[in-house]
């Protein structure tokens, strides 16, 4: 965990006015039309820059009274579901439902530093057998349970 | 009469066995969620988005709003034994309820929620069902400006009676708005701000990007925050009330049904709102206001019956218009969407047999919950034993599964880390992500018909305000947000959401 001290209101426009800059240009670069026929980057734009102005708003209003809060980023949380969600991501398709189930599982669960080795192996067992019960012979899920990595057909 | 054969016909769907089996999976996972602390119902019904896609529309539905009123009834036993509210709107069971608990009333706490909000939701139902082919045919009869209006005022009144800054909220509903336009301009075919990913193509998936900021911020924040709670000690006590504590609770369970049956149906109103005025009501109405806050029975009465009409008649909106007022209604949108359903009043003359039948589900589905949650009481209490720790990887587990399966690339996995990243970083900058939720879903809707209704009118911008309905919907909007934007009345909505 780590504390930081940020300005939301500031750092509420900030994120708000560079949403509205990358959707300005990404519709700018498609057609706007005329106001009587109205083409594909018409409404994207104009909600781009109605973005923008209340992004503005709220920068100027947090610097004319600033309000600077202390925020507590739980980097180990994070962190460990970030890789839980890129190991799903990159290798459901090679390992297949259960062996990566079983891991990404495993990652989350080491997210809380209370669990222990023994307790997030005894989770992901159960859940992974859980759910293959559900989504592959309940739901008739497409995916293998073990993919091309580990059985070669 | 019109109305009865509207639920014959829905009865007939909701006693289907297989629409039986899905009310009383709802429920049951409702009343699961809602007595687990930190797994809410919007995180639960992201969570299962993707479970909906192979059952028929009409048990997706049923399913998942059985989630939601379920949760209502999980959140007040938590409310009541724990002094800690399952769910936001059983936030003013807690103050008389939990007083109840300690003095060994627990019990009938637990039976006055049970009763009131199975009378409550028994008279939503007949609400719906009469309100909502009136409405339908005002929305048939309303033209591309109409519509446009009409949901700029939906998302209006739902941020403006959401908590927290107005500013921000529609900031982010506009944003969601954006984020709902990527993909396939629908008149044209031309890709809009993809970033050339092909995989955006067909637009950014609702189930990962409910499921990130949701479903995954959740786990996130609460772990940040270490787990406590004591469940109390004394007995439950007897469920049975006396006749006096019947007449006790007869009116204010009248009126909180009331209150809740009209605040529901307003856009950003719900179960929430409807709790709340409720308790001030009973408050102001009583002989003695002091025994409130020590365990008055009509405290738990009052508020428990409103907040289950609320969460009933807050469909109305959403089955008649296509428009959600909450969280929840905007996930039963993205549901019928992933079904390929449109939502709007279409669907009630299209599809009957899905809007009566998930009507006469919502009646029996608080027929089981009467049952689920009296006798059962005892199972509940020690669910509340399981640590968190134990629960959270299996909800990342099921966020992986559940957007793999919607769209079945790995693709989706990274819109959901994203989604999931975007999430923390405005939730910590106390800006809700409901309205961008919201925002997303309508923005595709608001775009078509602001196009249809300009091409319409030649490119006259004033045709919104000149057309006698639409502008009189924009200045019912205006004042909202005026109202909503006065100082004073800011300062006292503030106060509701502190207490």
């Amino acid at each position: 965990m780590q504390e930081v001290r940020v300005n939301k209101t500031v750092g509420a426009g900030l994120v708000f006015i560079a949403f509205a800059i990358a959707f300005a240009f990404g519709a700018l670069q498609l057609d706007l039309g005329t106001l009587s026929q109205l083409g594909p980057g018409y409404f994207p734009f104009a909600m781009a820059m109605l973005l923008l102005i209340l992004g503005v708003v709220s920068l100027v209003e947090g610097l004319r009274k600033p309000d600077v809060s202390t925020v507590t980023i739980p980097w180990r949380p994070i962190i460990m579901i970030v890789v839980a969600l890129l190991f799903f991501g990159s290798t459901i398709r090679g390992l297949g439902l259960m062996p990566t189930l079983f891991l990404t599982i495993f990652a989350a669960a080491m997210a809380d530093k209370r669990n222990t080795l023994l307790s997030a192996t005894c989770l992901s067992a159960v859940m992974s057998v859980f759910s293959w019960l559900v989504f592959k012979v309940g739901l008739g899920a497409v995916v293998p349970t073990f993919g091309p990595w580990l059985v070669s057909y | 009469m019109e109305l009865f054969q509207h639920l014959e016909l829905g009865l007939s769907v909701a006693l289907a066995s297989q629409n039986i089996m899905y009310c009383f999976l709802g429920v049951l996972m409702g009343t699961l969620i809602g007595v687990l602390p930190g797994i809410g119902p919007v995180a639960t019904i992201a969570l299962l988005l993707p479970i909906t896609y192979g059952v028929p529309p009409e048990s997706a539905l049923v399913l998942l709003a059985g989630i939601y009123y379920g949760a209502q009834y999980g959140g007040s036993t938590t409310a009541i034994l724990l002094s800690l509210p399952g769910e936001s709107s059983a936030a003013v069971t807690v103050l008389d309820g939990y007083q109840m608990a300690q003095q060994g009333r627990a019990g009938a706490a637990l039976a006055t929620a049970a009763l009131g909000s199975f009378f409550a939701g028994t008279v939503a139902t007949f609400v719906i069902a009469l309100a909502s082919p009136p409405l339908t045919k005002l929305a048939m009869s309303f033209g591309s400006a109409e519509y446009f209006s009409l949901m700029v005022l939906g998302l209006l009144g739902a941020v403006s009676l959401a908590s927290g800054s107005v500013l921000r909220a529609i900031t982010m509903a506009v944003l969601g708005i954006l984020l709902g336009l990527v993909g396939q301009d629908v008149y044209t075919g031309v890709t809009r701000m993809t970033m050339d990913i092909p995989e955006l193509m067909d637009g950014v998936s609702f189930s990962a990007l409910a499921m990130g900021i949701f479903g995954l911020g959740e786990v996130v924040r609460n772990l940040r925050s270490p787990e406590e709670r004591t469940v109390t000690k004394s007995s439950i006590g007897r469920l049975m009330l006396s006749w006096q504590e019947i007449k006790q609770i007869a009116m204010p369970v009248v009126r909180g049904t009331g209150i809740g049956s009209v605040l529901g149906v307003l856009p950003g109103g719900g179960s929430l709102l409807s709790s709340f005025v409720s308790y001030t009501t009973e408050r102001k109405m009583a002989k003695d206001p002091s025994r409130f806050g020590k365990g008055a029975i009509e405290g738990v009465a009052g508020p428990e019956s409103a907040n289950n009409a609320g969460a009933q008649t807050s469909f109305i909106p959403m089955l008649t218009l296509g428009i959600p007022s909450n969280p929840v209604m905007a996930m039963m949108i993205g549901a019928l969407i992933i079904q390929g359903i449109t939502p709007g009043p279409n669907v009630i003359n299209e599809r009957p047999e899905l809007f009566w039948g998930v009507i006469a589900s919502m009646w029996l589905g608080n027929l089981m919950l009467v049952v689920l949650n009296l006798p059962l009481i005892g199972v509940w209490v020690r669910l509340l034993t399981v640590p968190y720790r134990f629960l959270f990887p299996a909800i990342v587990g099921f966020c992986c599964i559940g957007v793999f399966s919607v769209t079945n690339s790995g693709f989706g996995l990274y819109v959901l880390l994203v989604a999931f990243i975007f999430g923390f970083i405005v939730w910590e900058l106390d800006c809700e992500p409901a309205p961008l939720l919201l925002g997303f879903l309508l923005g595709p809707m608001l775009e078509e018909n602001f196009r249809r209704a300009m091409l319409l009118a030649h490119g006259e911008i004033g045709t919104f305000v000149v057309r006698p309905i639409s502008a009189g919907i924009l200045l019912v909007a205006l004042v909202m947000i005026l109202i909503v934007a006065l100082p004073n009345v800011r300062k006292s909505r503030n106060e509701v959401f502190v207490e």
